[in-house]
């Protein structure tokens, strides 16, 4: 009986108690109408900006793909449309803004100017096959006005800012960034130097859009994205006592004629180096050229080289790239580099040999690496046009020495002419150019 | 403790303490209200073309609804994943319709059948599910409830007529993980598993088996079926409902006959088994090789 009552007694204590959930609400709302009146509130935000938003898009937690301009205008509830700085596509997509660990915002249809950056290696060409580049497609709101929004990749965790879009130029903005880019990949394979306030030079290597420091290997990544006006970093760079966001763009003056990046303060100044024209085409990537642009006598030998072909059951019509320069994949790789529309591709080997006294004449000596039969058939017959210099084949061993012109200090075009026969030239662009020939090509 | 020795035997305080005690349960626990209010929010959702039709098409007939926009939740968070687009989220629910379900709905002569035992969930994922090793999955399924599709984005234009392709990637699972279905329900005949009994591999099926012929030489229409007796089973239904009796002669012939005889014997048992749930699988293959054969006649992109 003492027991029961003892039961009875500590019972009651502790259902009065334990059960007891009449807290005073620090809230005036419940969470569920908070979280609703969150997603409803964002996805206005997102609407009533009629001319659209940025996003400052860094994929990858590591940030070592550096960054890039999204933009995105959300055209109604379910939908928008995207565009960026490397793809000029604008492409609808769904998007959808949930509730779940705070306010999302997804893109929940494939779209592959967002989705390039997020779906597997295997997918995009770029980063692990199962991984990719590692950026997102959903994002977590931190917070959000008419003018910015900042908000964190769910998978990357890297915090994030999307700015309204001011004017309407929606296109036209998205076309100048993709333009700046552009110029800046010129930049890609030359030599850089940020000259600190004591005029020390410290020489930057440039990996895609990321800086790292040359002299230290444990120096952190210096991620950015190319702006209308400059270089916006990631985060602000501490170097050698330096503090920046951002290098503007300063264009050429007599010290820099092609130009250079310098912080608002005027502290560092970031530079670059210009090989000289015959030593540039050999380090710069691939030079594309087409068929139109070429001197009639160029133009003979792609007629010659599409006999031979003809053999091969292919036709020129078939190549749909052809470039000269530096393979960028393999540092001692130099030559010509074919691509056909079936998706097989051919690389003849040559050494670019500049001529000596002289920064803009070249030589093209082969150099017997080469891959893909076909490459060997219709390359020799294209290359009667006089191209390189066939070191044991007496017929072919003419010595062409081409002169080169460039478009500007930091060329996106490149004139190439044989000093001794005009009519064999040929016009190399920066820009991949994936021209079925069938389109230029005739008789 | 003082006021325990008090108030006992006192049988007025002990009637006091059970009213306590009751009204504690009582007044304490109070049940809180539920808000009305939803936190999902769907009065801005505006449902489009596709949405409309698995409403119609799906939804409405079969109680299966079509996840085609990616969910998180829905999504195996193991891997890295894309949404599928609208384009193949498109094509491929008209395909599943005519090439899945049609054909049972004509075999059964109702849509019951599939209403009750096809999964309520299917959900879209535009790329494969990529493994470290190189490999990648197909599609999966979950407890009957759910199939997940990947690799829809595969499906477009160029590729909507290339019948190995969509067997491939969607329909040859879809078949498949259906007959896993149907074995919750009602279990393969005992019998089936004592034929290849002590030759299946388990996990190993991928490396012991590295050829179809080799498959086949050892009684398995696939390297998958060797791994155990259920997956085989529902192996040599997906195959023979898929291939037209020209490739499933073909595929039995990469192997011995010894092996191809295994097949038929299980083939034998598996269409027995169909012919208890009142489905007659060569007429099932005849209907879908049908449909299958005449894609090209048939519009994937219209949703009316």
């Amino acid at each position: 009986m003492k027991g029961i009552i003892k039961f009875f007694v500590l019972m009651s204590i502790l259902f009065i108690s334990s059960c007891q959930n009449d807290f005073e609400e620090i809230f005036d709302k419940t969470a569920s109408e908070r979280s609703r009146e969150s997603v409803l509130d964002f996805k206005k935000v997102l609407k009533e900006n009629k001319n659209g938003w940025i996003i400052h898009y860094f994929p990858n937690a590591n940030l070592i793909y550096g960054g890039y301009s999204i933009f995105v205008k959300f055209t109604d509830d379910n939908q928008a449309v995207l565009t960026s700085d490397i793809d000029s596509r604008i492409i609808k997509t769904s998007y959808n803004v949930i509730s779940e660990t705070g306010t999302v915002l997804l893109f929940d249809t494939y779209n592959p100017i967002i989705h390039f950056f997020s779906e597997p290696g295997n997918d995009s060409g770029v980063g692990p096959a199962d991984s990719g580049i590692g950026g997102d497609f959903q994002f977590i709101i931190q917070s959000a006005d008419s003018k910015k929004v900042i908000m964190r990749g769910k998978d990357s965790n890297v915090l994030l800012e999307m700015h309204a879009i001011e004017t309407d130029n929606f296109e036209k903005l998205a076309a100048e960034y993709r333009e700046k880019l552009e110029e800046f990949r010129l930049k890609q394979t030359l030599s850089f130097e940020l000259i600190t306030n004591d005029n020390l030079r410290h020489p930057w290597s440039l990996h895609g859009n990321v800086f790292v420091d040359s002299e230290d290997a444990n120096s952190p990544l210096m991620p950015f994205r190319v702006d209308l006006d400059g270089l916006s970093f990631y985060e602000e760079i501490n170097f050698k006592g330096a503090n920046f966001k951002k290098l503007y763009w300063r264009g050429g003056t007599t010290e820099f004629p092609a130009g250079f990046y310098e912080d608002e303060k005027k502290t560092v100044k970031l530079t670059f180096e210009i090989p000289p024209l015959n030593v540039l085409i050999g380090v710069t990537g691939k030079w594309y050229m087409d068929y139109k642009n070429m001197g009639s006598l160029s133009q003979e030998a792609f007629h010659i080289s599409d006999s031979v072909l003809n053999t091969t059951s292919r036709t020129m019509n078939d190549v749909i790239s052809i470039s000269l320069g530096q393979d960028v994949g393999s540092e001692d790789k130099t030559g010509m580099y074919f691509e056909f529309s079936n998706g097989l591709s051919g690389a003849l080997g040559m050494n670019f040999v500049p001529v000596e006294g002289t920064k803009d004449e070249v030589k093209f000596v082969y150099n017997e690496k080469f891959h893909g039969e076909i490459s060997a058939l219709y390359f020799l017959n294209f290359l009667v046009g006089g191209l390189i210099q066939f070191p044991a084949n007496a017929v072919l061993n003419k010595q062409s020495v081409f002169k080169i012109e460039a478009n500007s200090l930091v060329p996106s075009v490149l004139k190439m002419t044989d000093k001794n026969n005009p009519n064999r030239s040929y016009v190399l662009t920066r820009k991949y150019t994936r021209t079925n020939y069938q389109s230029n090509y005739s008789k | 403790m003082q006021v325990i020795h008090l108030i006992q035997d006192n049988f007025i305080m002990k009637k006091i303490l059970v009213l306590l005690f009751m009204a504690g349960i009582v007044t304490s626990c109070k049940e809180e209200k539920l808000d009305p209010k939803s936190v999902f929010v769907d009065k801005d959702f505006v449902a489009n073309e596709l949405d409309s039709y698995v409403a119609n098409n799906y939804t409405k007939p079969y109680n299966i609804n079509i996840l085609y926009k990616y969910d998180d939740i829905e999504s195996d968070q193991n891997y890295k994943l894309s949404p599928s687009t609208y384009e193949s989220s498109v094509r491929l629910t008209r395909l599943m319709k005519h090439l899945c379900l049609e054909p049972y709905d004509k075999i059964t002569g109702s849509s019951e059948f599939i209403k009750k035992y096809f999964p309520k969930i299917v959900n879209y994922i535009g790329s494969p599910a990529y493994r470290n090793n190189g490999t990648m999955i197909l599609g999966t399924a979950e407890g009957g409830r759910k199939i997940t599709l990947y690799n829809t984005n595969w499906l477009n234009t160029s590729t909507s007529t290339n019948v190995e392709g969509l067997n491939h990637y969607y329909f040859h699972t879809i078949h498949h993980e259906f007959a896993h279905i149907l074995q919750q329900t009602r279990q393969i005949p005992p019998i089936y598993q004592e034929i290849s009994k002590g030759k299946y591999v388990l996990d190993s099926w991928n490396s012991v088996f590295t050829s179809i012929g080799s498959a086949v030489n050892a009684g398995f229409i696939s390297p998958y079926a060797s791994k155990e007796a259920n997956e085989d089973f529902v192996e040599v239904l997906a195959y023979y409902v898929t291939l037209s009796p020209e490739q499933w002669k073909a595929r039995l012939e990469t192997g011995n006959t010894a092996g191809q005889s295994i097949i038929l014997e299980k083939l034998s048992l598996v269409r027995a088994y169909y012919d208890s749930w009142g489905i007659d699988i060569d007429a099932l293959r005849n209907e879908v090789n049908t449909r299958q054969a005449n894609l090209s006649s048939f519009d994937q992109t219209k949703l009316d």
